[in-house]
Formats: structure tokens, C-alpha cells, sequence
């Protein structure tokens, strides 16, 4: 069938209503007679909760109730559940608010039902709490000494677990036998997401069917309907609904079960009129699950001839106060499964140390784990090839899996289907102009300008698979995905996916695939997500799984449409099936293409089953749920080209050339995009960003006004390519690209920042790279 | 966070103690007080404002004299509960006589939690510095009137 969708640069079909103010938000909707939540957030860190005074709050004229923890535990309520155990592993209960102890600043203690938004924020002041504060501790390295508080008395250590992969002693002998070795500490900082739409969460209760309808900004809302059903409020998981209508980014941070959702849901219920809340910027600050936070001890070994010999990986990951819903596999299997990034490793041994601390949850944000070791990764590269006075592309090239060698297996679980590294990196080279620009380098340095020169040579795994697999690793859920395709009788089709778009456009690319596997224009596609009241149970949106595992599951269905449509077909035809073929939304006899039926006839006879094949079924949709064989293995290679400023370590971005390959594109303007939000997300890691808590575990960096995000005049024209290595075991041979600029980006900035003061002989700074640190770095570079 | 300066007053040193042991004077020494009652020897309950730019807010707050040595030294603790988050500050106040007029040293520290801090954190220091200047002049000027 000739392609006409699959691959057009096409506008996104949803963005006139986003653009004109027509989207429809969680905080959007109303409801006849809503009331709103406010909730009493912990200023301590760690404290015990000695009384909690509701009386004030129940006085104040508007107020409808006050709740605390105590009352939800009392009425039955249980705790939030983590969706991935690993052994061992300590797992705290986490109440939806604070029963005994507060445990991270933002906590919820209380929460304040009033008649207006701003009546429940007024009120939500005059609830008193009576703190014992006790001694806390942010920092996931401090928790761990001796004499640290704990956070929970179930893990008096602080550790909440201890995980390793792949051969210790085969990893130390190579460092043994090693010609030349590296060695770096590294520290991932927390992020704090930043979604621009903040959460939000509206419940209603029908007293009449005993039904509850929940709206929330999820990336999955049968997975929070799962989890807070079956789990927390003890609901029938038919009597719960869960809509999550136009979502304003997510980042992963809106996958999770959080409090507020659960407390708006229980309360909604008890004061039986419907309950909203919606953050303020400063409650997502302190509430949202934050990202990274890794402090990290990393080694290469190489030998004689520069090819590596072995990696070794100490990591602490600083988990935050509670298990947020996927917090263990974060740190752990995507994290320490691709640490073999795009090379021949022989050898890798990584532990690493889950740490509670009295601070924020942390779980996945963009990327989650794979940003962490792809830095991890790129770093050692650049400092292996420092090290031993060689190129750092030719370095990287010298040590890459070669395209003969796949499928690849890496010493840490994952086996790679496809690649091939040499051919991103030469077009990244070719577009940056690699050897006039070090001769450039040259030149200037002589000048006393400092040009930096970064790669990020990075692998993802996305689509995160096959269920039986993950299962096995500790998930507590399949990672399949639904889709179910109705067609109606006049040709028109409705697609319902368990994926959820909140930003990825899948309302353009789902339809795309659809027009074209039907042969309709793509005015005839709908596509639907994002209520569990009509869409089958989909696992939702994260870890670039839509394309590969939600759109797979959309083929499955449209081939099972097909193959009801032709039997319908050659009836009508009064030919055999299996002469009827179907070819741009027509279907007719081989050979005979002037005699033919449309894709819309067909399913009008679907329906009316007035001329129909003896014995099949009238209608026409089919459900599908898709289970992927693999993870699918977007690579590439971004470079970046700053420079440093000596005088004040300002650092200006010149150029950002990013080489990614995502298999087959869907569309390239939304696929770009992606690519431009990842940068930008990377780049702001490692220059910008950063969450900073005080000795108290008071979290300083708690508005836009202390947490630099990255700005349009921070960032360069990316210049964006791509190359096609197809995914070679998914229906369209697409793999993923909503996370790959987040991976790459923060790499490639870090080392070229580092390759501009290799003159001063600096070797490394943590991020965030501000001007400040340079600039000290500088300093004691020129005293030493 | 952590405050430590010296006043030279041109009063003498019993007229400076009998100042700031007087709950009246505290009152007006310290930032936003709008009711100071004795609850106890040396322990009083106090209703301050405080705010630094949009984080401001009513607080309870209960202070307490200890380690008196009249007329050359006492400790204050001022712990502060608000919506907006707490204070727990504790400091030394230290009078020497010197040629009629009365030098102080202070010096104290202040654990600060919650939005005051989170959104404060960088003001808060210099805000606090500046709260206890005018504090001192307001002292300084009420001796003068005494």
C-alpha cells in the first residue's frame, strides 16, 4: 500500500485547541456542587505530630470538614503500594497523610474541605499542628553513616536496599590486568520536574450506584485506578472511574499514585459532594516525585591498545522519604542494565544502595535511570580518552559494538537487537565539521578563548519489555498495551489506546498509522485515551513506550479489522477470501481492480448484515493487547559545542548537533519536537538545575524564583538528523523518541564544558555547571 | 543561619540590663511583636508578624530568658509557629561597661523550616541582620527617652 501519513511532517491535529485555549484541563471542570481541598503540608523535615487542632479551621465560616491522617486509617484507608519489590528490600508504609511522624517537608498532615478555593487555603492556615521536630538528614551519602536519623524505624540504616548486576570477580580481575585505569566521582543532582500544567484531581461519589469518578492528571489512568481500588481505598475497581482528560506535561512525574488524588477521592465520599484540588506551583515543588539524585563512584579499565576492559559502578540513590510507585526500578534495572551503552564492555559490575532520606519522593523523570548512566557512561569515555591522549570520538568508535555483532548480548541483562553507533557518530562529525572545528579549537585556545568539543554516544531501552521479563525483575504489572478499533457503520473509526498523550501528539500519529493500514483519510480517525470508563485497561504513557508497544497494539487490531473486512468483502464480491485483496481503502478480486468494494461499504454490511457471510459475526472493531518481544534500543550521537568564558565561567552554548535513531519515523515535526524538549531538559540538568536542601532538609530551591529552569536564550539552535535502523521485532519498526535528548544532552554539555578547561587542567565539576563553579574551578586551577 | 554583631550604647550598663529585662522594651526590641504577655518567670508569649516579601504570616511565639547574670549577660530563645513555618532561634546577649557607655555582643543561631524558608532562604539572613539593627536603634533611641 503506498505510504501517504506514516512519516508526513504533519501538524499536530490537537494543537488548535491547545493553542486557542480550548483544551480541557483537570482544573478546567466543574461540577454542581464542588467544594475544594486545600491541604496543611509539614514545614519540618522529620517531626513527631503531637496534636493537630482542627477546631479553628472547622470555625471558619465556608469550611465543610477537616481530615486527618488519623481519620483516613481509621475509616479503612491503607497505604499507597510501590509497584516494583526487589529482594530484600524495606518497604514502609506510606499514608496518603502523615499518621504518627511527618517525614519530608510538604508532607500532608491535614487536608481542608471548603465551599471556595480560597476559604480551604485560609482556612488550611488555621489548623494547628504541634510538631516535636526531630534531627533530619537530606543527603543520601549522610544518611547512611552512622548515627544518621533514620527515616523509618523498618530500616534503622536508612537502606532500603542493596542491588547488583552483572560478574564482581571477572570485573575486578580486569581491573587488575588493566594497561590504564580511570576513576571519578560523580553526582547526579536532584531535579524537580516542572510539568507546566501542575497536578490536579476532581472525585465525585454517587451515593445512588455506589460509583466514584476521579479525574487526574495521570500518564496512566488504569494504573491509578488499579492501584487506588485495589490497593489504598478498597473501592471495587468497577465502581471506580478514571478520566485523565488534556494532561499539560508529565515527565514521568504524573505517573505515579500520589496523596492528593487518593485523598480528594476518599473525601469526596465523606462530605459527599464533589472535591477538587489543583497545586500551587510551590505544593509541586515539595510534592511532586523528584528525579536523579545519584551520588556515584565510577571506574574503566582499558588495555594496551585502548579497548576497554572493564567498568566498575558504586551508586547511592537517595530515594526520598517514602517508596514513590516505580522508585526501586529506577536506580536499579534502568539504570545499572545500560551501563554498556554503545561499546564492548567485556566485564561490568555495578552495586547500588537505595537510601531513605527526609526529603521528596524520587522516581522517574524523563529518561529515569538512563540519563543517570549514559552520564555515567560518556563521562568515563571522555576521561579514558583524556587519560590516554586520544580523540574522544575515535576513542568511542575504537570501543563500539560493530553492526556484525548484533543481536549483542552486554554483561548486564540486556540483549540489543539492532545498531549501528558508527553510523550516527560519522554524521554527527560530518554535520559538525569535526576537524576543522578542533583546528578551530586550536586556534583560539592560543587566543585565550576556551571552545569546548561534547559527545554523548547513548543507548535508551524503551518499551520497557516483555511483561514475563519484567515481571521476573520485580514489576508488579505486564507492560503490554491495549488497543481497541472500532470501526462504525459509516467507515468512520474510533480508536481507544491505553496509551496517554500529554504532550506526544498521539492524537496526529495514532491517526496516521490508522489512515493509512485502512486506506482513509485521516479525518475518518479518532483517536481516544485516558478514561477507563471506555478505553480497555492500558498501561499509559512513559519510557518512550507508545510508539513501539502502544502503536503495535493498534497494528494487531487493524490487521485483525482487516481480515473481518475481506471476508465481508469477497461475500460481496462473490469471490474466494483469499483472492480479495485490499489496497488503498478498496477492496477487490486480483486483478480485477475496477470491481471493488470501499472500506466504507464493507462496514455498512458489517452492521446492517443484511448480505453477509454465513456464520460471522455482524459489527466490526477488534481489541487488541500487544506484548512486546524486547525493549527497543534507540541510539545516536549528540555533540555539543560550548564556550567558556574565563572570566566569569559563563558558559554559552555555540552549537547542538543531535543524530538519533528511533527506527522508522511517524512524524518527524512531532518526532523534532521531542528531540528540542529532551535537549532543552538535558542541557538544563547540567547548567541550570538543581534541588537544594539545607542541613535541616529544608528544600531551599522550592519556587521558579531559586530553580533555574532552562530559558529560550540559554539555548541554541539544535541542529537535528536522524538515521534508520528499523526495530526489527515490532510491527512498524519504530522504537521510541520522547526521552533520547534528555539522555544525551546533559553528557554531551558536561564534556564539552570539561573539554573547554582542559587547559586549566580541570577534570571534572558536578552539575550544575553554573558560572560560579567554573569560575572557582578556574581559580584554584590558576593558584595550584 | 547564624547572626553575631556588637552595639556600643551611650547609656550605662544597668540602665542598658534594666532595658532589656524590661517585657515592655522586648516587646519593642523585637520585629513585629503586637502582644507580649508573661506566662512564667522569664517566659513570655508573644504574637509577632513576620514576612519576608510574600511569605508573611502571624506567629505564636514563646520566649524564654535563661543564664541571667545581672547586669552582664542573659540567653533569649524565641521559638515561632506559623503557617508560613517555624523559628527556633536561641542567642547570648553579652554588656560590658566601657568608659560610662555599655558595649553588647550577641550572637545566636535560628533553625528556620517550611515556605519561610524554602522561599526566604536567601533573604532570610540579610533580613534578620536588618530586623536586629532597627531593633537595636529602636533600643538605643528609648534609652535616650528614658
Amino acid at each position: 500500500m503506498a505510504t501517504r501519513y506514516f512519516g508526513v511532517a504533519m501538524k499536530r491535529r490537537e494543537d488548535p485547541r491547545f493553542i486557542t485555549g480550548r483544551g480541557t484541563y483537570v482544573d478546567d471542570l466543574t461540577l454542581p456542587g464542588l467544594v475544594y481541598a486545600a491541604m496543611v503540608r509539614s514545614p519540618h523535615a522529620h517531626a513527631r505530630i503531637k496534636a493537630i487542632h482542627k477546631e479553628k479551621a472547622l470555625q471558619h465560616p465556608g469550611v465543610i470538614a477537616v481530615f486527618t491522617g488519623k481519620d483516613m486509617v481509621e475509616s479503612g484507608v491503607k497505604s499507597l503500594p510501590c509497584g516494583w519489590l526487589l529482594p530484600g528490600m524495606k518497604l514502609p508504609p506510606h499514608y496518603p497523610m502523615a499518621v504518627d511522624k511527618v517525614r519530608h517537608v510538604g508532607e500532608i498532615v491535614a487536608v481542608v474541605i471548603a465551599q471556595d478555593r480560597y476559604t480551604a487555603e485560609d482556612a488550611a492556615e488555621l489548623v494547628e499542628v504541634e510538631y516535636e521536630p526531630l534531627p533530619a538528614v537530606a543527603d543520601g551519602a549522610k544518611a547512611l553513616q552512622p548515627g544518621a536519623p533514620a527515616v523509618h524505624d523498618e530500616a534503622p540504616d536508612n537502606v532500603c536496599f542493596r542491588w547488583s548486576i552483572g560478574d564482581r570477580e571477572k570485573t575486578d580481575e580486569a581491573f587488575r590486568r588493566a594497561h590504564r585505569t580511570v576513576k571519578v566521582e560523580l553526582v547526579n543532582q536532584r531535579l524537580i520536574p516542572n510539568a507546566i500544567e501542575p497536578r490536579a484531581a476532581m472525585a465525585q461519589y454517587n451515593p445512588a450506584t455506589d460509583e466514584y469518578t476521579l479525574w487526574v492528571t495521570s500518564q496512566n489512568p488504569h494504573v491509578h485506578r488499579l492501584l487506588m481500588a485495589a490497593f489504598v481505598l478498597g473501592i471495587p475497581e468497577h465502581k471506580l472511574r478514571v478520566i485523565s482528560p488534556d494532561v499539560g506535561g508529565g515527565f514521568g512525574s504524573k505517573i505515579f499514585l500520589y496523596p492528593e488524588e487518593t485523598i480528594v477521592t476518599w473525601a469526596a465520599k465523606q462530605v459527599g459532594r464533589p472535591v477538587k484540588w489543583t497545586a500551587r506551583r510551590r505544593e509541586s515543588f515539595v510534592s511532586d516525585a523528584h528525579g536523579r539524585d545519584h551520588i556515584t563512584e565510577a571506574e574503566l579499565a582499558v588495555d594496551e591498545k585502548g579497548k576497554i576492559l572493564g567498568m566498575r559502578v558504586k551508586t547511592i540513590a537517595n530515594l526520598g522519604a517514602y517508596l514513590s510507585t516505580f522508585a526501586p526500578a529506577i536506580p536499579t534495572y534502568l539504570y545499572g542494565t545500560l551501563l554498556s551503552g554503545q561499546y564492548e564492555i567485556p566485564t561490568i559490575y555495578c552495586e547500588v544502595t537505595g537510601v531513605f532520606t527526609h526529603t521528596t519522593p524520587v522516581d522517574a523523570y524523563r529518561g529515569a535511570g538512563r540519563p543517570e548512566a549514559t552520564y555515567v557512561v560518556e563521562r568515563l569515555m571522555d576521561l579514558m580518552a583524556r587519560e590516554l591522549g586520544e580523540d574522544p570520538a575515535e576513542f568511542r568508535r575504537k570501543n563500539f559494538i560493530p553492526p556484525d555483532k548484533f543481536p549483542y548480548q552486554t554483561p548486564v541483562a540486556l540483549q540489543y537487537d539492532s545498531g549501528n553507533y558508527e553510523g550516527a557518530l560519522n554524521k554527527a562529525l560530518e554535520a559538525i565539521n569535526y576537524k576543522e572545528l578542533r583546528r578551530r579549537q586550536e586556534e583560539l585556545r592560543k587566543q585565550g578563548r576556551y571552545i569546548g568539543i561534547g559527545f554523548s554516544c547513548y543507548i535508551e531501552a524503551c518499551g520497557i519489555a516483555p511483561s514475563q521479563v519484567v515481571g521476573s525483575l520485580g514489576a508488579q504489572a505486564g507492560l503490554w498495551e491495549s488497543a481497541l478499533v472500532r470501526v462504525h457503520p459509516t467507515g468512520k473509526v474510533t480508536v481507544y489506546t491505553g496509551s496517554h498523550t500529554h504532550g506526544q501528539g498521539h492524537e496526529t500519529a495514532f491517526a496516521q498509522i490508522v489512515a493509512d493500514e485502512l486506506g482513509i483519510p485521516i479525518e475518518d480517525v479518532e483517536i481516544v485515551h485516558g478514561d477507563t470508563g471506555s478505553v480497555p485497561f492500558g498501561m499509559g504513557t512513559y519510557g518512550s513506550r507508545s510508539a513501539p508497544v502502544g502503536g503495535s497494539a493498534i497494528v494487531l487490531s487493524l490487521q485483525k479489522i482487516k481480515e473481518k473486512a475481506r471476508k465481508i468483502a469477497a461475500h460481496l464480491l462473490e469471490a474466494a477470501e483469499e483472492d480479495v485483496v485490499f489496497e488503498d481503502g478498496k477492496f477487490y478480486v486480483k486483478g480485477v481492480p475496477d470491481r471493488f468494494k470501499t472500506f466504507q461499504e464493507v462496514a455498512l454490511q458489517a452492521y446492517l448484515a443484511h448480505n453477509y457471510p454465513p456464520g460471522l459475526e455482524p459489527g466490526l472493531e477488534a481489541s487488541s493487547f500487544y506484548d512486546p518481544k524486547n525493549f527497543t534500543f534507540p541510539f545516536g550521537t549528540h555533540i555539543c559545542v560550548v564556550e567558556v568564558d574565563p572570566e566569569t565561567g559563563k558558559v554559552k552554548i555555540l552549537r547542538y548537533v543531535a543524530v538519533d535513531d528511533a527506527g522508522r519515523i511517524i512524524n518527524p515535526l512531532i518526532a523534532e519536537g521531542q528531540v528540542h524538549g529532551g535537549i532543552a531538559q538535558g542541557i538544563g540538568q547540567a547548567l541550570l538545575e538543581g534541588a537544594i536542601y539545607d542541613e535541616n532538609a529544608q528544600l531551599l530551591s522550592a519556587s521558579l524564583l531559586d530553580y533555574a529552569l532552562p530559558r529560550a536564550d540559554d539555548l541554541p539552535a539544535f541542529e537535528i538528523d536522524h538515521t534508520v535502523t528499523p526495530c526489527p521485532h515490532n510491527p512498524l519498526g519504530v522504537k521510541g523518541i520522547g526521552e533520547t535528548g534528555t539522555i544525551a544532552a546533559t553528557a554531551a554539555t558536561v564534556n564539552a564544558v570539561m573539554d573547554a578547561l582542559a587547559p586549566f587542567g580541570i577534570r571534572h565539576i558536578d552539575m550544575p555547571l553554573t558560572p560560579e563553579k567554573i569560575w572557582r574551578a578556574i581559580q584554584a586551577a590558576r593558584a595550584a | 543561619m547564624q547572626l553575631k554583631g556588637s552595639y556600643r550604647f551611650k547609656a550605662v550598663i544597668d540602665r542598658v540590663w534594666g532595658a532589656l529585662m524590661n517585657p515592655q522594651v522586648i516587646a519593642r526590641l523585637l520585629p513585629g511583636v503586637e502582644r507580649l504577655e508573661p506566662v512564667g518567670d522569664n517566659v513570655y508569649e508573644a504574637e509577632m508578624r513576620l514576612g519576608i516579601g510574600p511569605i508573611s504570616g502571624r506567629y505564636k511565639a514563646r520566649i524564654t530568658l535563661s543564664e541571667i547574670d545581672p547586669p552582664n549577660h542573659y540567653r533569649i530563645r524565641i521559638q515561632a509557629q506559623g503557617p508560613q513555618g517555624t523559628v527556633d532561634a536561641s542567642g547570648t546577649i553579652d554588656l560590658t561597661a566601657d568608659d560610662g557607655e555599655t558595649v553588647m555582643h550577641y550572637e545566636g543561631e535560628a533553625k528556620v523550616s517550611g515556605l519561610l524558608m524554602s522561599m526566604g532562604a536567601r533573604l532570610l539572613e540579610p533580613t534578620a541582620q536588618m530586623l536586629v539593627n532597627q531593633g537595636l536603634k529602636n533600643l538605643e533611641a528609648q534609652l535616650a527617652s528614658l
